[in-house]
């Protein structure tokens, strides 16, 4: 268990040095700060403006943050064979797996932290009024980039960073499509394409459930229980997930 | 647990035992894949400061892989300490060197020896301790605040060194561990590496330098193709000579000539005589030398090296 918090710790302290992650996380604070002073545009709507412009620049700025950070946990270390001393070691590969996430959530934690206390500020010093929908929509985004991070990482476990980042985009996108998964499946002619679209409408990750965004922005109350369903649906995703990299990093050879 | 003993660990001498040890590299669609390693037999003991030979992909690494449970075996097993390879009680008394250390070079020396040893169960204050003397070891202690990816090679070998020490290992598996090194560093490591074997430490050292490992190696395990081609000490696998070799001054013409009558080769230059004669007639040529008022200066029955002896076998493997 303290191998997994060491590991995690360095892996913040990796991410922190790194001047890409750096960059993202000015950029997304850039866009945020930029917004907050286009808001003249839609005049009556400013505050659905910003919070819209805000939440949306949060979830992708984060999501690039999240397929980088997924790609740079497992395979740089073995190809830069850092792994090799680590795991000579009394430290086993699934803690050594745990700890490289762990390390990049909190990351991500923090990134999408400051983006949103930045969001939220700009928005008090527009309207004088907190808005805790805001926060859930943060919750929803966060829970939908440890997923992300968690399923670039178990690609990364067995195939290259590139194919990773490209599964990574893929995933995104029919994550956020699979409403309309779900109806080709309904009405799919062929068998065989329905089957498949089962499948991905139930194994690939559905973002739209943890995106509370259109929803926050018109002000709508958020019930407890669909904030209780987007933990839920986060932590078991994620769990399975991760045990299943658990497994294709256990039989890799190093 | 560095303070556990072998004893403890159930061990009655030998550190690593390996029986028809296999390795075949497949691809991912298959197919008969290369062959890295052929059964192998090992049986390092307590104490002993053991070598691995043999060129480039001979299977050097991947038994150093295998052993330290970084890839898996397609045959045969391995034991280390009388564990499983991969057990953590076994993986707590190894210290590892790799090959051409990286390391994470957003680190400095110290904050990597750091991160190590928190792997292991020692106390802040042990840490700290262990740390400064190991980096006192290496001569790193004034390059300890310097980034990694700063460092020279020299001195990512011997923050290698240091950090495979951290646990005060009872085995302690290096990877080339002069490799790339300037004769200094070289020596230097060499040095250590001795040092560590009179400690009584096991030591397994991998490397493609025969005069190294002979120097240095109570006995070889010589790989080539992934076959063990020979395994032994040096008396063992170096051939005994089959001539002595003499140097001395003052030896007249005429017991040269006596000399070279008796099938000994004859060198006079500068005052003295080199004299390579076969072994069994040894005696008669040392009597024959001072029997005409010759000085002897030098007397010695030299062995092949290891590189002769390595070389021959790579030549009858060739053919």
């Amino acid at each position: 268990m303290r191998s997994i918090f060491v590991i995690a710790r360095n892996t913040v302290a990796d991410a922190l040095s790194r001047i890409v992650l750096q960059i993202i996380l000015i950029f997304g604070l850039l866009f945020l700060v930029i917004g907050f002073f286009f808001t003249f545009m839609t005049p009556g709507e400013e505050d659905k403006m910003l919070k819209d412009l805000g939440l949306t620049a949060i979830t992708v700025f984060g999501l690039v943050m999240a397929i980088f950070m997924g790609v740079s946990l497992i395979q740089p270390e073995v190809e830069r064979r850092t792994v090799y001393a680590v795991l000579a070691k009394p430290v086993r590969r699934l803690e050594f797996m745990l700890g490289k996430y762990l390390g990049a959530v909190l990351v991500l934690l923090l990134s999408v932290a400051i983006m949103g206390v930045v969001l939220v500020g700009a928005l008090y010093l527009k309207q004088q009024v907190w808005n805790p929908g805001l926060l859930v929509a943060l919750i929803g985004t966060f829970f939908s980039l440890m997923i992300m991070t968690a399923l670039v990482m178990m690609i990364s476990t067995f195939a290259s960073s590139l194919m990773a980042v490209v599964c990574g985009f893929l995933f995104w996108s029919i994550g956020y499509s699979q409403i309309y998964i779900k109806q080709l499946a309904e009405h799919a002619d062929n068998q065989a394409s329905k089957y498949l679209l089962v499948v991905m409408n139930t194994i690939l990750p559905n973002f739209s459930t943890l995106d509370i965004r259109p929803a926050v922005v018109d002000g709508a109350i958020i019930p407890m229980g669909l904030i209780a369903w987007m933990v839920a649906y986060g932590l078991l995703y994620t769990t399975i997930v991760i045990a299943l990299a658990a497994v294709l990093f256990y039989e890799r050879e190093l | 647990m560095a303070s556990e003993t072998l004893a403890a660990s159930g061990i009655r001498g030998s550190v690593v035992e390996a029986q028809g040890l296999t390795k075949i590299y497949r691809s991912f669609f298959g197919g008969t894949g290369v062959l890295a390693l052929n059964k192998l037999d090992l049986d390092v003991k307590q104490g002993e400061t053991f070598g691995i030979v043999g060129p480039n992909g001979s299977g050097k690494t991947t038994c150093l892989k295998l052993l330290l449970g970084l890839i898996y075996p397609t045959g045969g097993s391995a034991r280390l300490f009388g564990r499983k390879v991969g057990d953590m009680r076994a993986r707590r008394l190894i210290g590892y060197m790799p090959e051409a250390p990286y390391f994470y070079d957003y680190l400095t020396g110290e904050q990597l020896l750091r991160y190590f040893a928190q792997f292991f169960d020692l106390s802040g204050a042990q840490q700290k301790a262990r740390i400064n003397d190991l980096l006192n070891m290496v001569g790193m202690t004034e390059r300890r605040h310097m980034l990694l990816r700063h460092y020279s090679r020299g001195m990512l070998q011997r923050i290698g060194l240091a950090q495979a020490l951290l646990n005060e290992p009872q085995l302690l598996i290096l990877d080339e561990p002069t490799s790339g090194l300037d004769p200094v560093g070289a020596y230097q490591i060499r040095s250590l590496i001795t040092d560590l074997k009179q400690r009584g430490a096991t030591i397994i050292l991998c490397s493609h330098l025969l005069n190294e490992v002979e120097h240095l190696c109570d006995r070889v395990a010589v790989l080539y193709r992934g076959n063990l081609k020979a395994c032994g000490t040096m008396e063992e696998l170096l051939p005994p000579a089959s001539e002595v070799v003499l140097v001395a001054e003052g030896v007249n013409a005429q017991a040269q000539d006596k000399l070279r009558q008796m099938g000994a080769y004859v060198a006079p230059a500068d005052g003295l005589t080199r004299i390579a004669a076969p072994v069994a007639r040894a005696q008669e040529v040392l009597n024959l030398v001072q029997a005409d008022g010759g000085i002897l200066h030098e007397l010695r029955r030299p062995r092949p090296t290891l590189e002769e002896v390595f070389m021959s076998m790579i030549r009858e493997e060739a053919e």
